[in-house]
């Protein structure tokens, strides 16, 4: 039997595109294990696909199912499950301003009763050891406020983890990082991507989505293109994406 | 604009008011059942989810305005109790002192002045706090990972509003009652120490559920008005003055009001 793919979009255009979406719907799913890139131009509102996508707008047209549940159509203690297995995060994710950076991450989790089993002891280490893998020099004592952006949004990563999703919906992630930060913060991504984790990734690092995504969505301002593979969008015809993937490659 | 449309102008602005008011209060309603519902059907008092929220803020509004509280219970007691107790005689019998004590100290003056330092302290707060988590985008975050804010945020702010304006009047009054009758039985009449001990024989089941209801009425509208509030914040900053203000305005309202609904209701 074919497993439920995480996320399953059906003729999806989302509702809050400032502009009049006039191109094909959005058909699309991404499984367990897969790494999915969004790239493209500014003006395609990418982030509206995104937040669509991961069923965090309402679309304009179309179903959006995680988990094999239609978003439109969910109790309240199906959203939440959903949202847990799906998470989803932005470059200024925020964290919570009266909680340090190792309470942020427990909070959710505890807010869910993950701690119940095994035992919170248990929760702290796994905690601790998500943020050792992301970045062993993180301050997790102090408050958000005195956090750099690039360190909150990855003790914003954690606490998402925390919640062990099946998928990580990343959007523009690498905004605050810089050039030796971001390799790392990439190598964990795709170790996490090996181990099994899903990601849907919104990003301007075309490099990065070049090599390592599964499929890669090119977003136009009216038209979305499909792509299987690297070589492929490479070999493309059309003169926007070849001349975008030169500047930005 | 002819006369009838002057006339209508005239009329209906306060037939809008009352109706805007009354819509209002349908929301605050609504808005607090729902938050408490969430909580209920997900925790129990003691076993709760958002616990260390509900301690947090119990801490926050009782435990550390303990201080003033402290000073306001004594300058009530020097204010009120003794000079109640040293004009005693031209107020008629023991009795008739002890039922005007419990009536203005524990049932008027304890909870309002207790209210009103919980609307300046804890609703001003609340306000803020929550506004800025929703400016920030920390309530977006929290709802994205499935969290319910009703439970987790809003609920416990009500209930331990609830249970520190209870607590805190409980000791305001306390002490403006021992602090008067002390004093007054140093510096006029020894006998008047008694006045304690006929107003805790005084005090009836009646009398006692009157002053938990208002109480705890008290503070369930102070916080569901200042979550309300906060919640209200769209994107900008210039919003959370105004909100707070609007929220300790409303707040006060409602304590009058509910205030007079109570004493007529019970005394009338």
């Amino acid at each position: 039997m074919q497993e439920t793919a995480i996320i399953q979009c059906q003729q999806l255009i989302p509702g809050d595109l400032s502009f009049d979406y006039q191109g094909e719907a959005l058909d699309f799913e991404i499984r367990h294990g897969e790494m999915v890139s969004i790239i493209g131009h500014k003006h395609a509102e990418k982030s509206h696909w995104l937040k669509a996508i991961c069923g965090l707008e309402d679309p304009r047209s179309g179903n959006v199912y995680l988990q094999g549940k239609d978003t439109l159509n969910l109790s309240a203690r199906d959203w939440a499950s959903t949202r847990i297995k799906t998470a989803y995060l932005h470059a200024d994710t925020a964290l919570l301003s009266a909680a340090n950076g190792l309470m942020n991450v427990l909070a959710p989790a505890l807010y869910h009763q993950l701690d119940k089993k095994p035992n919170k002891q248990l929760l702290v280490e796994q905690a601790l050891e998500i943020l050792e893998e992301i970045d062993a020099g993180l301050n997790l004592d102090e408050l958000p406020a005195y956090i750099s952006k690039e360190h909150q949004f990855k003790i914003a990563t954690a606490r998402a983890l925390l919640l062990q999703p099946d998928i990580l919906v990343l959007d523009t992630p690498f905004t605050h990082f810089d050039i030796d930060t971001r390799a790392h913060f990439q190598k964990f991504l795709t170790n996490r991507v090996a181990k099994g984790l899903s990601l849907l990734l919104l990003t301007d690092d075309i490099p990065y989505a070049l090599n390592y995504s599964d499929r890669i969505i090119f977003a136009e301002k009216d038209k979305l293109h499909y792509f299987n593979s690297k070589q492929e969008i490479l070999n493309s015809n059309n003169p926007v994406i070849n001349q975008y993937i030169k500047l930005n490659a | 604009m002819s006369v009838i449309s002057i006339t209508n102008t005239i009329t209906g602005w306060p037939g809008r008011k009352l109706l805007n008011n009354i819509l209002y209060v349908v929301n605050l309603v609504t808005f607090s059942t729902l938050a408490l519902r969430d909580w209920l059907t997900k925790n129990s008092l003691f076993k709760s989810r958002s616990y260390t929220t509900t301690v947090a803020q119990i801490i926050f509004t009782g435990i550390d305005a303990l201080p003033t509280i402290t000073f306001l219970g004594l300058a009530t007691g020097f204010i009120f109790t003794f000079r109640l107790l040293s004009i005693s005689n031209s107020l008629g019998g023991t009795d008739d002192v002890t039922n005007l004590l419990i009536t203005i100290i524990c049932l008027s003056v304890g909870p309002f002045l207790a209210a009103i330092i919980i609307i300046s302290r804890t609703g001003s707060a609340i306000v803020v706090d929550i506004g800025n988590m929703k400016l920030h985008g920390e309530i977006e975050a929290l709802e994205n990972m499935g969290i319910n804010i009703n439970d987790y945020l809003i609920a416990p702010r009500i209930i331990s509003t609830a249970i520190s304006q209870l607590a805190i009047t409980v000791y305001f009054t306390v002490i403006a009652l021992l602090s008067g009758i002390l004093i007054s039985a140093v510096f006029t009449n020894p006998t008047h120490i008694d006045f304690i001990f006929r107003i805790s024989n005084s005090l009836t089941p009646y009398l006692v559920s009157i002053f938990v209801i208002k109480n705890i009425v008290f503070g369930y509208v102070i916080a569901t008005v200042a979550c309300y509030n906060g919640l209200r914040l769209q994107s900008s900053a210039t919003e959370l003055p105004q909100r707070t203000t609007a929220s300790i305005v409303q707040s006060l309202s409602f304590v009058f009001v509910i205030d007079s609904l109570l004493t007529f209701a019970i005394f009338i």
